[in-house]
């Protein structure tokens, strides 16, 4: 049953991990917690149910389409929700993220009814298979090791490329990286995209494996902003480790001690850790 | 007002004048006074279980449609006024305060669950405010109070039938997963008790919180138990994933549920991994007179009637035959819904008991073969 259970729990992590490298860039490079995070994951998947089930489109390429358009949503929501505010006292675009959050989730749940929906097109589940004593299903799969790529791609932007530079340039200090030239206003739009798509391809591969809703964000954003927390708020390598941490804390937990306190877990994991290490696991940038 | 130009704090007082204005006047208006006779409702609309509320948003309004056609009450139309609970018993407490305090209604339909009809329990009997829910079945809304009325048989009853049956079919241990609130862990507890009265074994009961999307830990639990049923009181939502995810962990077991199938909803989302579940539900008599309600929702609604719809659609029209004779004074309504003994509801024949509790209903086992409701035979 153990194996199981860390199998389980590292699906999830994968999902946590990706959600917190969002929150965690967007803290990074505008001192903001983004509310809606949860919400940009949610409408992805209402976009690839959108593509994949209404209008008949290629699955892969209503991935595709649907991460693209996760990345847009991010960068529409930086243009209107945070940049108006960001001279202002911080809490105001964190309050206008909140508004984005519930703004969404009702609009969404307006367009697509809140029946909860099935991603599966031609069949009620999945076969699952069976390696080493665990039983996952192609999905659970996928999103393992597209979550993997997804985080090791942004690794080689971020320390290869010069955008990723100016990335974290910006992240380090605002002031001084539009000293030296950088256009901190395109660095902040393009860390919220990729916030949006990292969000969208969590978003997707989660709704295709447990269906999808209007709010399927609202847990799982304040999991992933838990994990966020817990590596050390704006460290990216540690957002990635808290969102392993709380998915599996939560599946070996609710396995050996009681499913009902599932949620709970991860909580009380970061309670825990933010005693001890005040920063987080990794430490706050 | 200091700082404020002369013509703005001029502007600003009649605005604020004429809100307050506003505000006194809808409030003023009376419940029986001049115009409509409100009931009120709440349910949730949106939410995990909205296949339930919706459905009885539409019961509730073909019923008050077809009063005000015929007539109306008196003479006055009936309004009905809808309040989203969205599932949350706190929502639901300001959705009946709202009701009372504003819209003045001195009966309300509702809640539709357990857990929202015992958060507005208190707020009604201290009001002198009718309940009636037309699905709320756990075992504490017998004692809710005396002006809190159900149309739904009690849960207890519900898991005494599921666990005769359970034993009946030879399965001997089994395991429930259920939500933990106060619908589902009453059912858990019931089923529990009684299947072990009866000497089977519950091997292992795994709750989960209200709109959880992940069962696995649970089923991986359950399946190292080798459990010959599962028993999965859950909402309608969370009922569709589970099936999905016993199907995809290849979990033994027949999967045997209670009223959260009466909807189907289930069964659209969850497909083929519905196949074979059986469950308990309140029967409808497969009646003329059900047909032809079935007939009038579909043309007016487009969808499937359903269990829920006709259960609220009979809540409006047995406050309708009382308000008829007793009036519109929450006490009186009260009284006389007290000696409801054999209403021919749409649902199944109605009569109270001294708790507010139905106690003519019964109940029918029910397969799902082939995407169909097909009355179980035990093989």
């Amino acid at each position: 049953m153990l194996s199981q259970l860390i199998c389980n729990g590292l699906v999830a992590g994968s999902a946590y991990s990706l959600i917190a490298i969002g929150y965690t860039m967007i803290y990074g490079v505008g001192r903001l917690i983004n509310f809606a995070h949860g919400e940009l994951y949610m409408c992805s998947a209402f976009c690839f149910y959108a593509f994949y089930i209404l209008l008949d489109v290629n699955l892969y390429i209503a991935f595709v389409l649907s991460v693209a358009t996760g990345c847009v949503m991010g960068i529409v929501l930086e243009r209107i929700a945070y940049r108006p505010f960001r001279n202002y006292s911080r809490l105001v675009p964190l309050i206008s993220t909140i508004g984005a959050s519930t703004f969404l989730k009702a609009m969404v749940a307006l367009l697509f009814g809140i029946q909860t929906k099935s991603l599966l097109k031609d069949s009620s589940y999945q076969q699952a298979i069976d390696i080493f004593n665990v039983t996952i299903t192609p999905v659970q799969l996928y999103t393992m090791i597209i979550s993997v790529l997804a985080m090791l791609l942004l690794g080689v932007i971020l320390k290869r490329t010069t955008m990723g530079k100016a990335i974290r340039a910006t992240s380090e200090d605002e002031k001084s990286a539009r000293h030296v030239g950088i256009d901190t206003n395109a660095v902040t739009s393009i860390t919220f995209a990729i916030g949006g798509g990292l969000a969208a391809v969590a978003g997707i591969m989660v709704g295709y494996d447990q269906n999808i809703h209007p709010n399927m964000g609202v847990l799982a954003g304040f999991k992933g902003f838990t994990a966020a927390v817990l590596g050390g708020i704006g460290n990216i390598p540690g957002a990635v480790i808290g969102g392993f941490v709380i998915g599996l804390a939560e599946h070996i937990g609710a396995g050996y001690i009681s499913s009902i306190y599932k949620d709970s877990f991860s909580f009380i994991i970061l309670l825990l850790v933010l005693i001890s290490r005040p920063r987080g696991l990794m430490g706050e940038k | 007002m200091r700082g404020i130009p002369p013509h703005k704090s001029f502007f600003i007082t009649v605005v604020v004048i004429s809100l307050i204005l506003a505000v006194f006047l809808s409030c003023s208006q009376k419940n029986d006074g001049d115009g409509t006779i409100k009931i009120g409702f709440i349910g949730p609309l949106t939410g995990p279980a909205a296949s339930y509320g919706i459905p009885q948003k539409n019961g509730a309004a073909l019923a008050a449609e077809e009063i005000n056609t015929a007539g109306g009450l008196n003479g006055k139309k009936i309004e009905i006024i809808y309040e989203d609970s969205q599932m949350d018993p706190n929502k639901a407490l300001s959705a009946v305060k709202k009701l009372i305090d504003i819209d003045k209604v001195s009966s309300v339909i509702g809640e539709t669950t357990t857990a929202g009809t015992l958060a507005i329990a208190d707020t009604a009997n201290k009001n002198k405010v009718v309940l009636i829910s037309p699905s709320a079945s756990g075992a504490k809304v017998t004692d809710a109070g005396d002006y809190v009325f159900r149309i739904s048989p009690s849960d207890t009853f519900q898991a005494t039938i599921a666990a005769k049956l359970i034993f009946e079919i030879g399965f001997k241990k089994g395991a429930i997963v259920f939500t933990n609130d106060d619908w589902g862990a009453g059912i858990e507890k019931a089923l529990r008790e009684d299947f072990s009265k009866l000497g089977g074994t519950i091997v292992a009961s795994e709750g989960c919180t209200p709109g959880t999307q992940d069962f696995r830990t649970q089923l991986t639990k359950i399946k190292a138990l080798k459990p010959d049923f599962i028993y999965i009181p859950l909402y309608p939502a969370e009922s569709a994933i589970f099936l999905r995810q016993v199907k995809e962990l290849n979990v033994p077991g027949q999967i045997i549920g209670a009223d959260n199938f009466s909807e189907k909803a289930i069964l659209k989302t969850a497909g083929k991994a519905a196949e074979g579940v059986i469950f308990t539900m309140p029967s409808s008599p497969s009646s003329k007179a059900y047909e032809e309600f079935a007939k009038k929702y579909k043309a007016k609604f487009n969808e499937d009637a359903s269990y829920s719809a006709a259960a609220a659609y009979d809540c409006v029209n047995i406050l309708f035959q009382v308000m008829k004779k007793a009036g519109t004074v929450g006490e009186n309504i009260k009284n006389a819904l007290y000696s409801i003994q054999d209403f021919a509801g749409i649902s199944g024949k109605i009569g109270f008991d001294k708790n507010g509790d139905v106690n003519t209903k019964e109940f029918s086992v029910v397969q799902i073969q082939k995407g169909d409701y097909i009355p179980y035979k035990k093989p």
